[in-house]
């Protein structure tokens, strides 16, 4: 196994490229190291992205945020403007684990870890977030819900790798939250995720929403019927009631330790509905 | 004794000073990593090494082709012997359950050594494995059968007296795999001196480790030695000896090098003991009032292949309750996975949360408050023997529990709580674990300035038995706690018993109380016929050692200094060995050849056992089936308690351990392997402290002149006992929905 540490996203891109047979990037390594030492993988290369300068760094970037790869959980908390602009994606991201892991842990890793359960992916997709792909060809935008197509697996090319996301400007009277359900109180992986962000007019009725779920599918799902729901309306309690029917609808499942189908399901749109409450409550300044 | 005195080994383990078997410096160590059976059943076929020895810095890698039968039959615990398992290590080709340990490697480094262990290539013959108690290829054995000794308690006719009980319960139980995952990992460092072993493990039994390392590696039982001062937590783990121990100094004398071992997390889910799954029906039957008349109790219990690990907690339950007809019966059923073994309250965790449970069945069936029915059933008798409890304070510990948490408020209905979202219930159960007491042995020694040295190889787990002891000797020679020195863990310390059975606080404090009343007696004396002197011509029985002094009632008083010079020298030491009440005389020979031999619980002329009752409320969210402990209430009382600040610890923590019983804790089986699926801390729930925001200890006075002679009970295993059957009848209580399969699933309420 080789260990590098370019200080350049070209360099990185070249190692990533140029490698036959498994190269993974390491960011915080909460993931990936741990999915080494329990045998999961064996890569060949690694390649260390915490010393290119701009992976490291959150920029304003028209009214937006551009967020480097390997910026830490820690960092994100840290960031006024950020928290203050985007609270719910702030939360999401520093729900996983502990603070230990949060001065480790990265957006970035978590969107490329591609776990359905990932915490700040929800939130993500629900701002309407964008991962800034480099590659031997080049960067593109893709958006983050299109990152992820099945656990662990991306749709990344062989070479390219997420540089950083990109919030898009916030329009006034916006908020968003992210809630999970997990069976003990703190540190545990979602039984089910949801992120909702949405704008209001002057007269706080509804015109923009995206509301996406997490570990309810093989992915995170980005889900317009419940976004539907919320918009026109005033958030009232039949649109979350058309809301949560919407979020539980829109699941595809398993069972396993966490919880099973029907929980999911269910609790799905109670989380939906919760996140929108609060999304709400943000937009109105609340 | 009384006094809630700060651990005296505190600031050591706060600074990072204290020495956990694996901290010890060893000169040169090699490292080794093991190499675990990735099958339950079958054979291996062959090996492929040659990538393994390929790392550099690899010195050696054992496996059953090189070991062969170097390692003796160990003799399993359950028979009398010290060992977890006869399993012989590395002794041939058979597997017999998945995590057996195929391969050990050593190397000049750790990495080198996990290195190597990865590239070893392992060929099996995989056969169909059993994984758990309704598995097909199952053995279920009567415990009377496997077990001669095994009696399973009965009294008076329950078939008869459940025909005609008015009210009666049928209800099948289930609790699930646990594993005790203690912080510090299984850890051993083998260093040779010639014909000497030096054994660095952490232990709670250190003179059955040295014996038990006699008699695998056919050496002199006097050339072992086993250090083992601190223990990162064993809650039974730690407590009979493991395959690992032996290979590690087969391998350090094959290299002429010390050689360390500390396995993996993952790999303590199989090199070592657990808490197996197990079923019961339980059957009660009582008349309108509550009076019960009959309880039926069978437990199943899953084993291993090669050992009848058996918990047979009838032994404890059949003597709770004043029900004048009982029959009990338990069943081992032989699985392919590892030897169970002790886990903190091993028989009563799993069935007293059955009868508990059950009886919450039965309140609710006969529409009577939970604790209300416990009265009616309380007794000072054992309703098995007729003998008499030496001291029983269930009933107080409810009054006390009730009062602090305002029992008298609960609405009886289930379901009929509410708080917004949240829907309330109210649960009890009771907490009860045996007394049991061990042959002890000590040394302690005077200095004519007040310098004190205790030795005995007890075992501190973390528990406070460094303290307690230290508190003793301190009173007992009139000291501050601070002038006694203690030492523990050593084999080549006087042996004490297994720090097991909640025995160790009871059994030494009253072997070192009775070392230091030899003491006494011969300061006393000299004082006494002291030419001069104000306590010439008492009697010894009217002074005291009080404040550095010997002092008669009137307040006449010797200096300890002068009582030594009145004696004519410098210090005094004092060996004495104890023997609680109910022991066979052959016990201290039993003791110093490791056996791990204890009297106590249900004798034949008394019955002694610490009693305590767990109030919790649980919520459960009416939208997402969430479940919250917001308060738990455990009033406890087990005689005299030599520290209140340590023994609210020991409550506290276990009364956590009862919530993570009931809420999280369960080890995953994949049924279609035997094989455990969330080895780690990540997988493995245990809950984090907001889930336990209000946990409150109270310490209920019981004085005992009956079970020792300081009047000593244990109490380490009492408090997790009950609580998850409390937590169950609280989610009754709170949504009508009775579940009778721990851990209580989110999913189980929806």
């Amino acid at each position: 196994m080789r260990y590098e540490a370019p200080t350049t996203a070209k360099e990185a891109v070249r190692l990533m490229a140029g490698k036959a047979g498994m190269a993974r990037v390491l960011a915080g390594g909460t993931d990936l190291l741990v999915q080494i030492r329990t045998d999961r993988i064996a890569p060949d290369l690694i390649v260390d992205i915490k010393r290119i300068a701009g992976m490291r760094s959150i920029m304003t970037k028209s009214g937006g945020f551009r967020i480097g790869a390997a910026v830490s959980g820690a960092e994100l908390g840290e960031h006024k403007a950020l928290r203050r602009a985007w609270p719910g994606v702030v939360e999401a991201a520093n729900l996983i684990g502990s603070i230990q892991i949060q001065s480790r842990a990265t957006m970035g890793g978590n969107l490329c870890n591609a776990s359905p359960a990932a915490d700040s992916v929800p939130a993500l997709v629900a701002a309407g977030a964008t991962a800034v792909i480099v590659g031997p060809r080049g960067r593109r935008s893709l958006p983050v819900e299109d990152v992820a197509v099945a656990p662990g697996r991306t749709s990344l090319k062989k070479g390219e790798i997420v540089e950083a996301i990109v919030l898009p400007k916030r329009a006034p009277r916006s908020g968003d939250a992210y809630l999970r359900f997990i069976p003990r109180s703190e540190m545990d992986i979602a039984v089910v995720g949801a992120g909702v962000s949405l704008t209001l007019d002057r007269n706080g009725v509804c015109t923009a929403a995206r509301v996406a779920l997490g570990a309810v599918a093989e992915r995170v799902i980005l889900v317009p019927d419940a976004a539907k729901a919320l918009i026109g309306s005033t958030v009232d309690q039949a649109a979350l009631e058309r809301l949560a029917a919407a979020a539980s609808a829109a699941c595809r499942p398993i069972d396993d330790k966490r919880g099973t189908k029907k929980f999911r399901i269910k609790v799905a749109g109670v989380l939906a509905r919760r996140a929108a409450r609060t999304a709400l409550a943000r937009a109105q300044g609340k | 004794m009384g006094r809630p005195e700060p651990r005296v080994d505190g600031r050591l383990k706060v600074t990072g000073n204290a020495r956990y078997a694996s901290d010890f410096p060893v000169a040169n160590p090699a490292h080794a990593c093991l190499v675990t059976s990735a099958i339950a059943k079958g054979r291996i076929v062959s090996f492929d090494l040659d990538d393994a020895r390929a790392v550099p810095g690899v010195l050696d890698i054992l496996t059953h082709e090189t070991v062969g039968n170097e390692v003796h039959e160990p003799k399993f615990f359950g028979s009398g012997g010290t060992a977890s398992t006869i399993h012989r290590p590395l002794s041939s080709a058979q597997i017999s359950h998945a995590g057996q340990i195929v391969a050990i490697v050593v190397a000049d480094t750790y990495e080198a050594a996990r290195e190597a262990a990865y590239r070893v290539r392992v060929t099996y013959e995989e056969e169909d494995a059993a994984t758990t108690l309704d598995s097909d290829g199952v053995e279920t054995l009567p415990a009377t059968k496997v077990r001669k000794e095994h009696k399973n308690p009965r009294v008076g006719d329950a078939a008869a007296a459940l025909r005609a009980a008015p009210v009666t319960i049928d209800a099948v139980y289930e609790t699930p795999t646990q594993h005790h995952n203690a912080i510090e990992l299984y850890a051993t460092t083998c260093v040779w001196s010639g014909e000497q072993l030096t054994v660095y493990e952490p232990s709670q039994f250190v003179h059955a480790l040295k014996h038990a390392m006699a008699e695998q590696l056919g050496i002199d039982a006097e050339d072992v030695r086993v250090i083992s001062p601190y223990v990162g937590g064993a809650f039974g783990s730690k407590a009979a000896v493991t395959p690992r121990t032996a290979l590690v100094a087969i391998a350090a004398r094959r290299l002429n090098r010390p050689v360390k071992l500390v396995a993996t997390r993952a790999q303590g889910f199989t090199i070592a003991t657990y808490r197996a799954e197990t079923r019961h029906r339980v059957r009660l039957g009582a008349q309108r009032d509550g009076k019960l008349t009959a309880y039926v109790h069978e437990g199943w219990e899953a084993t291993s292949r090669l050992d009848d690990y058996l918990v047979g907690g009838t032994e404890t339950t059949a003597h709770i309750y004043d029900v004048p007809n009982v029959s009990t019966r338990v069943n081992v059923v032989r699985t392919d996975r590892a030897t169970p073994g002790f886990m903190r309250s091993p028989p009563e965790v799993p069935y007293v949360f059955a009868l508990e449970t059950a009886l919450d069945e039965l309140a609710e069936a006969l529409d009577m408050d939970p604790i209300e029915l416990r009265r009616i059933n309380d007794t000072r008798n054992d309703p098995i023997t007729g003998a008499p409890y030496t001291s029983r304070s269930l009933m107080a510990c409810y009054d006390e529990a009730s009062r602090a948490f305002g029992w008298r408020r609960r609405n009886l209905p289930p379901g009929s709580m509410r708080d917004g979202d949240w829907l309330v219930g109210w649960g009890c159960a009771t907490a009860v674990y045996p007394t049991f007491m061990g042959a002890a042995t000590a040394r302690v020694r005077l200095a004519r300035n007040g310098a004190t040295r205790v030795e005995i190889a007890a075992h501190d787990l973390g528990t406070g038995a460094y303290t307690a002891i230290a508190q003793t000797a301190a009173e007992r020679l009139g000291l501050p706690v601070a002038a006694v020195e203690v030492l523990l863990g050593d084999s080549a310390l006087p042996a004490a018993p297994v720090a097991g059975g909640s025995n160790t606080t009871a059994s030494c404090c009253n072997v070192v109380a009775k070392a230091c009343d030899g003491i006494r007696r011969r300061l006393v004396r000299a004082a006494m016929r002291a030419d001069r002197g104000p306590l010439r011509g008492r009697k010894p029985s009217s002074v005291n050692f009080v404040d550095r002094h010997i002092a008669g009632e009137d307040g006449a008083k010797v200096s300890l200094a002068d009582a030594f010079d009145m004696l004519g020298a410098p210090m005094i030491e004092e060996y004495a060995h104890w023997l609680p009440h109910g022991m066979e005389p052959d016990a201290l020979k039993k003791l110093h050849l490791g056996s791990a031999a204890l009297t106590g619980g249900a004798m034949e002329d008394r019955i002694a056992a610490a009693f305590g009752a767990e109030l919790v409320e649980l919520r459960v969210n009416v939208y997402t089936g969430e479940l919250r402990v917001p308060r738990i209430v455990g009033a406890f009382a087990a005689g005299r308690i030599v520290n209140p600040r340590t023994a609210h610890s020991q409550y506290v923590g276990g009364m956590i351990w009862g919530i993570a019983s009931a809420l999280h804790e369960q080890t995953e089986l994949d049924r279609r392997v035997a094989r455990y699926v969330n080895t780690d801390l990540a997988e493995y729930l245990i809950p984090v402290n907001a889930d336990v925001p209000d946990v409150q200890a109270i310490l209920v006075s019981e004085e005992d002149r009956l079970v020792n002679p300081l009047g000593i009970k244990g109490l380490g295993e009492l408090a997790n006992v009950g609580t998850a059957a409390a937590l169950g009848n609280a989610l009754y209580h709170a949504t009508g929905r009775r579940i009778r399969k721990l851990p209580l699933r989110i999913e189980d309420v929806l």
